[in-house]
């Protein structure tokens, strides 16, 4: 049978191989993942949109590629291979295979024409991404990767909910802007918002990420709140709503990133705060704003997954990811080091890499719709990368004087780290590559996205400008090292509503209610202790429902149901007096 | 092509006694594999005939309609006549190593010619236009299949067959008296004749009560047949104690034969007004089928032997393959022809693993399970699967029948019967859930079993079922159509 | 915690080129977005006041905010 490839979609053959990818051994595992990502890649050049599909009353349209679309499954595709050729080294193959279905499932969104296929590729990654995080070996990974299922589920929920009252409301099901108002629209939103990492449940994204291991976070930061930042850029662009979320979302992640000491936290953190941008981005809704949320999700993909490597190989060397036990690493880790400097300055929008021709649309995007508030907000967040992504990360990893640290370990020596090697120095190098290629061609991007040779982001004011939003921060940076140095502690978050206020409030009704719960708890396991043995003894192996009859008896069953069957179906067809008379 | 239906029937009647003459195991499994595997052809011919030029009708010797026996096939048994070659077709290439395990050399050829009976009589009572003709196969597919329970292993088998053959002959001798009353009331045994004969008859006529009486002994030997909740209990025992081939070939063909001929009784000969609205058969069968769903499901949670678990677990499947017939309306006919297909591949394939796991562990208690998610990887995915199936789980088959189940009983409103199918399905994944944590999460049995995975030749057949199961999840088309077009045949009241 | 003399000297250097900047920025022709164009005067160095004078308020109010969000690091028991 030949395969059709017009019309196969990229994002289901990926998870197909991906739940094959566990079984098959090492060599042709490592074949597979070197291999598939770039076939794809040429794939989704012959894409076409495929006919509905009909299953049990629905349309579904797997496939209805739109240039976005097909911009990020190239982005996701491109990261997933990048990703897995870093996690060929030492990930478990459940954690590579769930890698691929969980891009297959971002990948599948990306392409797919209606809100039903949508959801269910939606629940696919959140599946697989808690897998991934589940897999990570971490002392915390069990309870976060659990915590982490459970937003994402209830975020499914109301997705599920808004779904199905767009539905029932009779509107069709094509992915596209969403013009419909009223609860289906809001609940919608909510459930993509919650992937995006909005606020109040914002708190996911650092408690989970951090919880997988070094590859599985990298993973992990490129999918799920791009794949909600698509969703948005599709459906609800121009939602005026979007504007204060984002600027919400783009503080948070400075305010915590700041305060927090483990790298990889600063990291996930620094995700919330570069969504927010993009989400910003889609509030405001011009066109310059959506193709720079479009084209600044790839590159924050790209440019995330270098540092997220770079801290992932140094959390492989030493140990750790913690800042009080790292720093002046750049001795011992020269490419990585390197490659984070370029990831880095990519982050911070330095000129000639890729922020610089991304993240200034956004801003543009605002400057054209007159809105200075929103527009200086973002220029202040874009300044604060440094105080996270941008240079706090590079300098507590690998620039910090160990001197510095206030508590070394003996056992956790940075100075024995060795460089990265091998795949994952190939991978680390070509995202530091990427980040510096979508610098120097934005036209070729633009274009695609259908703004030709509109925006020029090489011109002697934005490079100014540029510099003067980021040299002024990096400055206060230096000055303000001494009251921002890393100490260990647990950031208070919105959790603290489920982890602590809910369970404490739990314990004080069962402390001041303690006769009423305890009568209730014994009433309630008594019954249940006692139907369970009524069913036991009904249902079980020698219960009269079980048991095996004699013959005899089981006859005498037959001669009374075939008297009762006689008599009910007489007494439906007569009344009961005719059905005497007639009888005797 | 002329003459297809009855070669249906003819060949495996024919491989029967070749298979004796031939008296040698391996030989005689190769004439039976051969039959079923015509059998299937023959089958697909039919059915690809049925689909497009309408319904067959077959003179056996060319004796016109009223006189003679005629074989008719229409959309509804050209569908069963499918599941029921399709699973002979599995089963047999199954057998081969399964049965030179279980049974002596010298019963082999035995073993052989009575599976092939069985398979004949069961076809030659879907296929037949003639009542009488339907009784004369169903004791052909019954003696042969008391016979083949009673060559299970332990000694137990003989008494399950024994109860089976005593229940089985009342069920028989109730139907052979339902089937004699209309016989003197009309006149007729042609399926059409008398269908034609029985709409003639008023109700306030005096024939109306021997109508009556008739089909109360039909309702209650199909029920016996099919195992019908309060029925059922010959089932367990026989299921457990038969050998692992034949639970495989009877859970998946011969209870659904068994709903085949109440549905071509009901709809077909006395018709559906008659039965549903005068009788209100719909009604009275609803209490039976919930309660088999319910009951039977908390019963096997409570079982220790797996091979009885599953058997309880078809009487609850027969419930709900009942409740779609009860329903009485389009779709919920239809789910109950669909779940007939669908039960046929998802118990097909938990017998199968349990056939497997008995090749190399001897038994199949629970206790016997521990560990084999690693011993046997294949066989107990092959089981998860499976049980995925039986739950309802999307993207499996069973999904599919339970979504049109619930959609029948929502479109008339009955929310309380939605709920119990919900229940049922809960109560599917506590038991399945028993052996699936058995076989992961425990450690290896003490005593060490044998080889690590079963033969080829038991995972091959075994896993091509797993994959109808996940295939016709996902692809519905072909049984949805097909289950559709005959429910929409039956309620017309016709055979046409 | 004292500065050390490398730092000493890159914060030099930074200040140096902020003041670097701000020279070549009004040798530059005005280019505030928001505005019409027709505000030439008072745009000289809008970026770098926007830029530092934000970044300290953010800085004083996450170091504020540091004291009410800090907790001991097994705070839910871990």
């Amino acid at each position: 049978m030949a395969i059709d490839l017009h019309h196969l979609p990229p994002g289901l053959v990926l998870i197909v191989c991906g739940g094959l990818l566990s079984f098959l051994r090492l060599r042709l595992r490592q074949l597979t993942v070197a291999l598939l990502p770039p076939l794809l890649l040429v794939q989704l050049c012959v894409l076409e949109p495929t006919a509905p599909t009909h299953w049990l009353g629905q349309t579904l349209i797997w496939l209805n590629p739109s240039a976005t679309g097909l911009l990020f499954a190239a982005i996701f595709l491109i990261a997933l291979w990048a990703g897995s050729l870093f996690a060929l080294k030492d990930a478990r193959p459940c954690e590579l295979a769930a890698a691929f279905i969980y891009a297959g499932g971002s990948i599948g969104i990306s392409l797919c024409g209606d809100w039903i296929s949508l959801f269910i590729f939606w629940e696919i990654m959140a599946l697989a991404s808690t897998l991934i995080i589940w897999n990570g070996g971490q002392p915390d990974s069990q309870q976060a990767g659990l915590r982490y299922l459970l937003v994402h589920l209830a975020g499914g929920v109301l997705l599920l909910i808004g779904i199905a009252g767009l539905a029932l409301s009779g509107n069709h099901l094509v992915f596209g802007h969403l013009s419909v108002q009223g609860w289906p629209y809001w609940l919608v939103l909510a459930g993509i918002l919650v992937n995006a990492g909005a606020p109040p449940l914002s708190f996911w994204v650092a408690d989970a990420y951090p919880q997988a291991s070094a590859s599985g976070m990298v993973f992990l930061s490129a999918f799920t709140t791009k794949t909600a930042v698509f969703v948005l850029i599709t459906a609800f662009d121009g939602e005026q709503l979007l504007i204060p979320v984002g600027l919400y979302m783009a503080f948070y992640g400075i305010v915590y990133a700041l305060l927090e000491t483990d790298v990889r936290r600063i990291l996930a953190y620094s995700i919330i705060n570069q969504v927010g941008f993009m989400v910003t981005a889609v509030g405001i809704g011009t066109q310059a704003a959506l193709i720079g949320a479009t084209t600044h999700a790839g590159a924050h993909i790209f440019y995330k997954m270098v540092l997220l490597m770079g801290a992932g190989e140094v959390l492989r060397q030493t140990g750790t990811s913690r800042a009080t036990h790292l720093g002046a690493l750049w001795r011992t880790m020269p490419w990585t080091t390197a490659c984070v400097v370029i990831g880095a300055a990519a982050s911070m929008g330095l000129p000639f890499t890729s922020s610089f021709v991304t993240k200034s649309l956004i801003l543009q995007g605002a400057a054209e719709q007159h809105l200075p508030v929103v527009w200086i907000l973002l220029l202040l967040c874009s300044a604060a990368v440094v105080f996270n992504a941008g240079i706090r990360f590079p300098w507590l990893t690998f620039f910090q004087p160990t001197s510095l640290n206030p508590s070394p370990q003996q056992d956790i020596s940075p100075e024995r780290a060795s460089d990265i090697a091998g795949l994952s120095r190939l991978a680390i190098t070509a995202g530091a590559a990427l980040c510096l290629l979508v610098g120097w061609f934005p036209q070729t991007l633009y274009s695609w996205l259908g703004a030709h040779n509109q925006y020029h982001p090489y011109v002697l004011p934005h490079l100014i400008e540029q510099m003067q939003v980021l040299l002024p921060a990096t400055l206060l940076f230096f000055v303000s090292l001494r009251w921002f140095q890393p100490q260990p502690a647990l950031l208070l978050d919105t959790d603290w509503v489920f982890r602590r206020l809910l369970y404490t409030l739990w314990l004080w009704t069962g402390h001041t209610l303690k006769n009423q719960v305890q009568l209730i708890v014994t009433i309630s396991s008594r019954s249940l202790i006692r139907s369970f043995q009524f069913l036991f003894r009904t249902h079980g192996p020698r219960g009269v429902l079980a048991r095996s009859w004699p013959t005899g008896s089981l006859a005498l069953w037959v001669a009374f149901l075939l008297a009762s069957y006689v008599a009910v179906y007489n007494l439906k067809t007569q009344t009961l007096w005719k059905f005497i008379q007639n009888a005797f | 092509m002329n003459h297809l239906p009855v070669f249906q029937v003819l060949l495996p009647l024919l491989g029967a006694p070749l298979c004796l003459l031939v008296r040698r195991g391996t030989l005689s499994w190769l004439v039976a594999t051969l039959a079923s595997w015509g059998g299937l052809a023959i089958s697909l011919a039919l059915l690809h005939h049925v689909s497009h030029t309408g319904p067959i009708t077959y003179n056996l010797g060319n004796w016109p309609a009223p006189w003679g026996i005629t074989y008719h096939v229409d959309a509804l048994n050209a569908f069963v006549l499918l599941i029921v070659t399709t699973v002979a077709a599995l089963t047999l290439p199954y057998a081969l190593q399964s049965v030179n395990l279980e049974i002596s050399e010298e019963n082999r050829p035995l073993f052989y010619t009575l599976l092939l009976i069985c398979l004949a009589g069961l076809l030659g009572i879907v296929i037949t236009g003639d009542a009488f003709n339907m009784y004369v196969f169903l004791e052909l597919s019954s003696l042969s299949a008391y016979a083949l329970i009673g060559l299970g292993k332990r000694r137990r088998a003989l008494t399950a067959a024994f109860q089976y053959l005593v229940m089985g002959t009342i069920g028989a001798t109730f139907i052979l008296i339902g089937i004699g009353l209309l016989y003197s009331l009309t006149g007729t045994l042609n399926i059409q004749d008398l269908a034609s004969r029985i709409a003639l008859i008023p109700a306030s006529a005096y024939g109306h009560r021997t109508l009556i009486t008739a089909f109360a002994f039909l309702t209650v030997g199909f029920s016996l047949k099919l195992a019908l909740f309060p029925l059922h209990l010959w089932l367990p025992n026989a299921y457990t104690y038969a050998p692992s081939v034949v639970t495989v070939f009877l859970a998946a063909t011969a209870t659904k034969v068994a709903v085949y001929m109440l549905l071509r009784f009901s709809f077909s000969i006395l018709g559906s007004r008659f039965v549903f609205e005068q009788l209100t058969l719909g009604k009275i069968m609803l209490l039976p089928s919930l309660a088999a769903i319910i009951i039977a499901s908390l019963v096997a949670i409570f079982q220790y032997d797996i091979k009885r678990m599953l058997a309880y677990s078809s009487v609850a499947q027969i419930g709900y393959m009942t409740l779609g017939i009860s329903l009485h309306s389009h779709t919920g006919l239809m789910a109950g022809i669909l779940h007939m297909f669908n039960h046929a591949l998802m118990k097909g394939a938990l017998f199968m693993a349990m056939g497997a796991v008995s090749y190399r562990v001897g038994s199949v208690y629970l206790t016997d399970f521990r560990g084999l998610g690693r011993r046997m990887p294949l066989t107990m995915a092959a089981f998860v699967l499976g049980g995925l199936s039986l739950m309802g789980v999307p993207l499996t088959a069973g999904f599919i029948s339970k979504w049109f189940l619930v959609k029948a009983a929502l479109e008339i409103g009955w929310w309380s019967v939605t709920a119990i199918i919900l229940i049922g399905s809960l109560l599917a994944v506590i038991y399945i859930w028993r052996v699936v944590e058995t076989a992961y999460f425990n450690p290896l049995h003490e005593i060490e079993h044998g080889q690590e995975e079963a033969p080829l030749g038991l995972l091959i057949p075994l896993w091509v079922l797993v994959g109808a199961n996940l295939y016709f999840g996902i692809d519905t088309s072909i049984p949805v159509d097909m289950a559709s077009w005959a429910a929409s045949a039956l309620l017309e009241g016709t055979m046409q | 915690m004292k500065p050390s003399p490398a730092l000493k000297r890159l914060t030099a250097v930074l200040l140096a080129s902020c003041a670097l900047l701000l020279i070549v920025d009004l040798f530059s022709p005005p280019h505030f977005p928001l505005a019409t164009s027709h505000d030439q005067g008072g745009l000289i160095g809008l970026y770098l006041w926007i830029s530092g004078g934000g970044m300290v308020t953010v800085l004083l109010l996450t170091r504020l905010l540091g004291f009410l969000l800090r907790r001991r690091e097994n705070y839910y028991g871990h």
